[in-house]
């Protein structure tokens, strides 16, 4: 068996790495009140990492440090200021205490801005393609222009 | 493509640059039937039903998407200076006495790169938020259909 295959990715998880890559370049010219938590919490690599960990499911404190080189003691910073944001919970299942992504949260970041976003930027790339295709006439206006001053002189 | 809305403001302020002469880029603004094509996103068709693009003009256009949301803008042209600067209002004509004051500004950055800067004054900053959030309701989108199936087996989980 393929080491991916033995541990499938969770099958929306390409698509919130790259909502929460999205959400950076949203954060970073967008601030606003309403969700401003939301997007302070996730404008850190560490805890975006986080976030994008949870969506493979819970995950405890202990198994969330294990990738990074940090003390635990650090991670439960990130960890509560992400909750502070509701953007995680913690859960106990058991004996152990899990941490659980709030998806609902999520959504209404990554939903934020969208449409209006996406109006502009779909129209200034059709606006992209209008242009390429107005060159070339713009060239042989100009060319035809050139030759003419060229036979006039 | 950057897009700012500061907190407690009421502007919305888009800028983004294009490969081409200022004079490409301002006649896509002020020819009607260059407009039509490029003015919305994908999948959205554009009737104009008036377009005069100069001091006191005005103009009307019906847009649509894959024939449902349907909706007229409509507005006055304040002034229009070639090549550097369009003024005009914005009203969705379902919600009249909403009326946005748009400034389109084209700053030539080089021989073939464009700069427009467009900002949105909205009439109070809510109108300015309602314009921001809009999609958030709309459930209808594919993208957040499939955002919506994701989340939905996320919180199974």
């Amino acid at each position: 068996l393929r080491p991916d295959f033995c541990e499938p990715e969770f099958p929306g998880r390409v698509l919130v790495t790259t909502l929460l890559d999205l959400l950076v370049k949203i954060h970073n010219h967008i601030v606003v009140d309403k969700l401003s938590t939301a997007f302070a919490a996730l404008s850190d690599p560490t805890r975006r990492h986080i976030v994008d960990r949870l969506t493979r499911g819970p995950a405890t404190v202990a198994e969330l440090t294990e990738p990074f080189s940090v003390s635990q003691q650090a991670i439960s910073k990130h960890l509560a200021y992400l909750e502070r944001a509701r953007l995680i919970q913690r859960e106990k299942i058991g004996r152990e205490n899990f941490c659980t992504l709030n998806p609902l949260v999520l959504r209404d970041v990554a939903s934020w801005a969208e449409r209006y976003r996406r109006f502009w930027e779909e129209s200034y790339e059709r606006l992209d393609m209008l242009l390429e295709e107005m060159k070339p006439k713009e060239k042989s206006a100009r060319g035809r222009r050139h030759r003419k001053k060229e036979r006039s002189e | 493509m950057k897009i700012t809305a500061e907190a407690g403001k009421q502007d919305i302020v888009v800028t983004r640059a294009f490969n081409a002469s200022v004079d490409l880029v301002f006649r896509t603004h002020i020819e009607p039937d260059l407009f039509a094509r490029w003015y919305g996103c994908h999948g959205m068709k554009t009737d104009m039903i008036e377009f005069d693009p100069r001091r006191g003009g005005t103009f009307k256009y019906a847009q649509t998407i894959n024939g449902r949301d349907f909706f007229i803008s409509k507005g006055v042209y304040h002034d229009v200076i070639s090549q550097e600067s369009i003024i005009r209002t914005v009203e969705n004509e379902a919600k009249p006495g909403r009326v946005a004051l748009e400034t389109m500004r084209f700053a030539q950055v080089s021989r073939a790169a464009t700069q427009v800067t467009a900002q949105f004054l909205f009439q109070s900053i809510s109108d300015r938020d309602e314009a921001l959030a809009s999609g958030a309701k709309d459930g209808t989108r594919e993208s957040f259909e499939r955002l919506d199936q994701l989340l939905e087996s996320l919180c199974r989980l």
